[in-house]
């Protein structure tokens, strides 16, 4: 399809936000997360002609970005990864009432933690809401893949909040510290 | 299925989408309905999600962000100029195309005022550039951008097509005439309604009963209702286009 003016706008106004947090959820740094998701709309713009069905330009934009991120995962490779078994056992009974206490950016800082691989299922049924097939579709891989990518990594979540929780740990006001140190790499 | 199995597959459960109509997720919620102890861990589990989702759902978006984007369009278009040329041929060629595929559709069905209506529409429901005008509104929102459009804002659906809903609408000429075109998204592909005035096909006259046919490669269904003829037109089998009905 071509992309007219209104066709832009309307997907910029329609799924900026959305993209903006999925980006923010790979990258863990806002001016990556910022090029990113205005790269995906720059090849929504000149590559759109790949996209045959206008149901799908949400989906489109998603695959895109996840596609273009890997050249801006070089920051990753600073941190060094922890294997999940070193938290699991400190993980006590944690209950949706204690999550809806937490402040939103401690929530947001564990899942930075979890190593990328098993984030961006999480961060689709999270925060976009994807079925099961959808994230399938958009990660290219069988939907017994993406329950086996979110089964593990949903203890992971559960288990780094209750560990800071725990160690009375408290956000800095930034979903983005400058002092991550730890990546949990879910084996 | 073990109840271990059943909680690895509900934990991947999505409320309120698709999901529900997977045979692997439909099982896996029913042993939940029937299991009281796999039913308390599915509620919890449910409600933790929603905690879960609620707090990173809550991350603001930085401000800017859409100024941004919509500026750097600008700079994409300028930059893209110099492969006007070749968008042009290709332009040219798919205008070509479409012409021959509608032309091959009127062969096809004969020259007759309806056989015409309905070789021009699919012609239409296959040219997937610049398919709507206006997506993602409500009904209210949708029928007043067909009364500033001059469309037909008093359409009426079957009832399964009103409660599937439409994804967005785009106003198609045919012989000089307005055509409303609502657009539907389906699990496997689209389908497209036109609606437009029964006036406007001289002759034709037809019941409230979808009339199905196949115009070019896709499955059609043609009404009339209220002065007003209906045409459904899918690239979809005919039994799920059928199932619209």
């Amino acid at each position: 399809m071509d992309v007219d003016e209104t066709d832009y706008e309307q997907a910029v106004a329609l799924y900026q936000e959305d993209l903006h947090r999925f980006a923010i959820s790979l990258t863990y740094n806002p001016d990556d997360a910022r090029d990113l998701t205005q790269e995906s709309y720059c090849r929504f713009l000149t590559k759109s002609g790949q996209l045959r069905d206008y149901m799908k330009v949400k989906s489109w934009l998603f695959t895109t970005l996840y596609r273009v991120f890997p050249g801006w995962k070089r920051r990753e490779k600073r941190f060094p990864h922890f294997d999940l078994a070193t938290v699991e056992h400190e993980n006590p009974m944690l209950t949706p009432e204690i999550v809806n206490k937490i402040d939103g950016d401690v929530v947001m800082e564990a899942l930075l933690e979890i190593d990328e691989p098993h984030r961006t299922p999480l961060v689709l049924f999270y925060r976009q809401s994807l079925s099961c097939r959808e994230i399938a579709e958009m990660l290219e891989v069988p939907v017994g893949t993406v329950m086996s990518r979110l089964s593990r990594p949903k203890a992971a979540l559960r288990a780094i909040v209750t560990a800071r929780t725990a160690g009375g740990s408290q956000s800095n006001g930034t979903p983005f510290p400058a002092n991550r140190t730890k990546l949990f790499k879910i084996a | 299925m073990t109840r271990e199995k059943t909680q690895f597959i509900l934990q991947a459960y999505r409320p309120n989408s698709e999901d529900a109509y997977d045979p692997q997720f439909a099982d896996a919620l029913r042993r939940a309905r029937e299991d009281p102890v796999l039913g308390r861990w599915f509620a919890e589990e449910q409600a933790m999600d929603a905690a879960f989702a609620a707090k990173l759902r809550a991350q603001p978006t930085p401000s800017g962000l859409k100024t941004q984007i919509l500026l750097a369009r600008a700079t994409i278009r300028h930059r893209s100029q110099w492969r006007q040329p070749v968008w042009l041929a290709v332009a040219a060629t798919v205008a070509l195309l479409v012409s021959l595929a509608g032309w091959r559709v009127r062969f096809i069905s004969g020259d007759t005022p309806l056989a015409e209506f309905q070789g021009a529409m699919a012609t239409a429901a296959l040219d997937l550039s610049n398919h709507v005008d206006a997506f993602a509104m409500d009904a209210p929102a949708l029928k007043q951008w067909l009364t500033e459009h001059q469309g037909h804002p008093d359409f009426v659906l079957p009832p399964k097509i009103a409660e599937h809903g439409v994804m967005g609408c785009k106003i198609v000429e045919w012989q000089g005439r307005r055509v409303t075109r609502l657009c539907m998204k389906l699990d496997d592909g689209h389908a497209d309604i036109f609606v437009a005035n029964a006036t406007d096909l001289t002759g034709v006259t037809l019941g409230d009963a979808p009339r199905f046919a196949v115009a070019g490669a896709l499955p059609t269904a043609t009404w009339q209702r209220d002065g007003k003829i209906y045409h459904l037109a899918g690239n979809v089998s005919a039994d799920q286009l059928k199932q619209l009905l």
